[in-house]
Formats: structure tokens, sequence, C-alpha cells
């Protein structure tokens, strides 16, 4: 019974993001939806631009999509997008818009809420945007209750040093992490440098490329697991950002992707009512 | 070798047992302009072995400088700026203190005792607290022991 349920709901929501697709390219104003679509045996990232092609339209991928709206607004000058996206989805363009990368008058976000699976699947604690149009909103999760996040909180500093030197040893530098993350696109990156990064070394040495990939990203992460997904070799580092985001919630307040106009606490001064960190 | 000339080198060996940290210093040269005068308010036998190296301003300090001290095998690093309030471009310090606050907490995600990395935000006219500080992170790094081995991690 359950699965007949779950089965109607899956359903429901396809049917929901097709129509609002289809309505979105009926009344115009914008160039195309961007959407997953399934392909035969994949799902891919696809610019729906007419009716006839949203029978395609799917919404059970995860794929980090804003880049993919980055990229088209930028060759695609003047037009505007409609967008369909989870809350990390819609927590990356902000971001991207924080950047000055894109320009949220020209894209239009189509919310898509996470079912309880996918939301556990990511660790996610935001599995949902700020409007949600298709699905139902499961709201916010804690981050104390994934069990992934909660054993490394238990064990201590040297158990810590033992679990990630054994992982991180897995890592076989494909730039995976980096390549899949749509707000770890800088031109020059130190991960490239010898200065930084030993170059054709594998695995990296602890904890140069990892720990500097974490920390660039700390007030940057929006939570998406992208990276992590992305990963070959099964390295949960998707744990040390979703901490950190944590971290900078408990101390500063600031959630990365919440709002495009808030400043990343790193770069202001110390406020008497945050304290003075340390 | 006479009984006491061995005596004597039995002490000097005990003397090296003790632990004694390799440190990389990263000073603001506006409060400490002499890394040499940096060096010499560390004790002679950390003094020596420590990496002192001048930098415009606490804000200069990226979170790399200290991720690659610990990967070469440094056991601790150590960051001296000026007090809130007399930094020299203003509220550079301000940004170092919560960069440098966010990655010992992310150090000791990793498995890092963040004890590692101490930062101090210092007056030039008050060389017994920066004595002060400086006993007080050189116990931590002691506690967390050496950085790139051993059965203290």
């Amino acid at each position: 019974m359950t699965v007949e349920v779950t089965m109607n709901e899956a359903d429901e929501r396809v049917k929901t993001a097709h129509d609002i697709a289809a309505e979105r390219l009926k009344s115009g104003g914008v160039g195309g939806v961007l959407a997953m679509r399934l392909d035969e045996d994949h799902v891919e990232p696809f610019l729906f631009t007419n009716i006839a092609e949203l029978e395609g339209i799917d919404i059970t991928g995860k794929y980090a999509i804003a880049a993919v709206a980055e990229k088209l607004l930028r060759l695609w000058p003047g037009e505007r997008l409609a967008i369909i996206a989870r809350g990390c989805d819609e927590r990356h363009i902000l971001e991207l818009a924080k950047k000055g990368s894109i320009d949220l008058e020209r894209i239009e976000v189509i919310g898509l809420a996470c079912t309880v699976e996918e939301a556990r699947d990511c660790e996610c604690v935001r599995p949902y945007p700020q409007e949600v149009r298709i699905g139902r909103s499961i709201g916010k999760v804690d981050y104390r209750d994934h069990a992934k996040l909660n054993e490394l909180m238990e064990m201590d500093i040297a158990e810590r040093r033992k679990y990630w030197t054994k992982i991180l040893n897995r890592c076989i530098k494909c730039y995976g992490c980096r390549n899949s993350c749509p707000l770890c696109n800088c031109e020059d990156c130190r991960l490239e440098e010898s200065r930084w990064v030993r170059v054709g070394e594998i695995p990296p040495e602890y904890p140069s490329f990892h720990l500097i990939r974490a920390f660039h990203m700390a007030d940057k992460c929006v939570g998406c697991a992208a990276c992590e997904r992305a990963c070959p070799m099964g390295i949960p580092i998707s744990k040390l950002h979703l901490l950190l985001r944590e971290d900078l919630k408990r101390q500063y307040g600031y959630e990365a992707g919440n709002d495009a106009e808030e400043r990343s606490p790193l770069l202001t001064v110390i406020d008497d009512r945050r304290g003075t960190g340390r | 070798m006479s009984e006491r000339e061995a005596a004597a080198v039995e002490t000097e060996e005990l003397e090296e047992e003790a632990f004694q940290p390799s440190i990389a210093v990263f000073h603001c040269r506006w409060c400490l302009p002499e890394s040499e005068k940096v060096r010499a308010l560390l004790p002679a036998e950390v003094g020596r072995k420590a990496l002192v190296i001048k930098i415009n301003c606490s804000a200069r300090m990226e979170a790399e400088f200290a991720i690659k001290a610990f990967g070469e095998g440094y056991d601790g690093v150590l960051v001296l700026g000026c007090e809130i309030g007399e930094c020299h471009y203003l509220t550079g310090n301000h940004q170092a203190i919560k960069r440098l606050g966010l990655l010992r907490d992310l150090l000791a995600l990793a498995g890092i005792y963040p004890e590692r990395l101490g930062t101090y935000w210092v007056s030039p006219f008050d060389e017994q607290m920066i004595k002060a500080h400086l006993d007080a992170f050189l116990k931590g790094v002691r506690e967390a022991g050496s950085f790139s081995g051993g059965a203290v991690l």
C-alpha cells in the first residue's frame, strides 16, 4: 500500500513539474526552462524550449544544475531563464548572485522540494527552496539527526585524525569534488599550484589538498553534497563542509545561500552582538 | 672518556629528549617589525629552529599558510597580530580573528589539535604579556605532541 502511495506521489510531482514548465513556456518571458531530462537510461540537464520536449522531464536526478544556468546566462545575454531548482540549487543561485556571476533578474526559480529519502541521502538540513511549487516541504532537519555527522562529532581529535588519514589516503586527486561544485570555480585554483599541493603525488599529502578546499568553501558551501556524489573513491568529504556550515550558523547566524545581499561574516568586522570569535 | 664527561653527555641527551616543538611564526610587521626580535622572545631551543615570517597584517595570514606548515611537519603555527583597535589597516585583525577561529574549528574536525594554531593579539609595549602568550601556546603544542608521527597524534 505504502509503495503505491509513494508511486502516486512521485507521479504527481512529475506532472506538476511538467505543467508548470509548460505554462512557463506558453506564457513567454523566458527563453526556456532548465531542468533534468530522462534520456533512455540516464538523466541529464536539459534546456526545454518547446512543450513537446517536456515529455522527458525528470525530477528524481540530483545534479548541481546552477552551474549550467550560470553558463547559459553568460552565453545567452539578454535572455531570461526558468529553472526547476531544489533547495540547494536555489542556494547555489543566490551564492552565485552574491559573487556577481548571476543576475537574479534574469532567472526564475521553480522550487522543487526534496523527499525525506532524498534529504537523508545528502544529509541535508534544508531540503526545500524558499517557495515550493513542486512536491511538499519536509521542513528543516536537525544536523544532529544525521548518523554520519554524529559519528564524526563523537570521535576525539586523535580518532578523527586516524579516521581522516585512512579515508583521505584513498584520494586519487581527480578534482571531481572541485569540478562538481558550482561555487568552487575560481579561475586560478590554489589546488593546482605546486606551492600548496605537490604536483604528481597521489594521494595528496595530508592535510593540504582537502583542508584547503574545505576552508575555501567554508562560507560558501550550501550543503548540496555534489562533491561527495562526484567522488569515485567514496570519500565522505561533505561532512567537513556540512559541519563548518553549522559552525558558522552557530557562531554568526550565517548560512550561505539564504540571501544574495547577506555578506559572509569572514568579510565583515567583529560586532559586539556576535562576540569576538576567539 | 672520564666518568664525569660521560655523565655530562648523558645529561645532555636527557635534555634533548624533552620535546621541543618546531613551530612556524607569522607576525604582523606593524606591532612586531623585526623577525629576529620575535625569535628572541621564544625559548632558545624552540626559537633556534622556528620558521619566523613577517607578514604585512594578520589579515594576510591565509589558511593555506598554516595548512602547508602542518603538511611540512611543523608541530605548531603561531600568528601574532595587533590588538583590536590598533590595526594599521583599521580592521585587518577583525577578519583574521574570524578566519583563523574558523580554521581552528576545521582543524579540530579534521583531526588536528586546534591548540596547534595559536593566535594572539598583542601590544608591542607589553613584552611580558607576549611571553605569557607564547608560553601558553607552547604548552598546548607540547601536549599535542609531534605532528608528524609517533603514538601521540
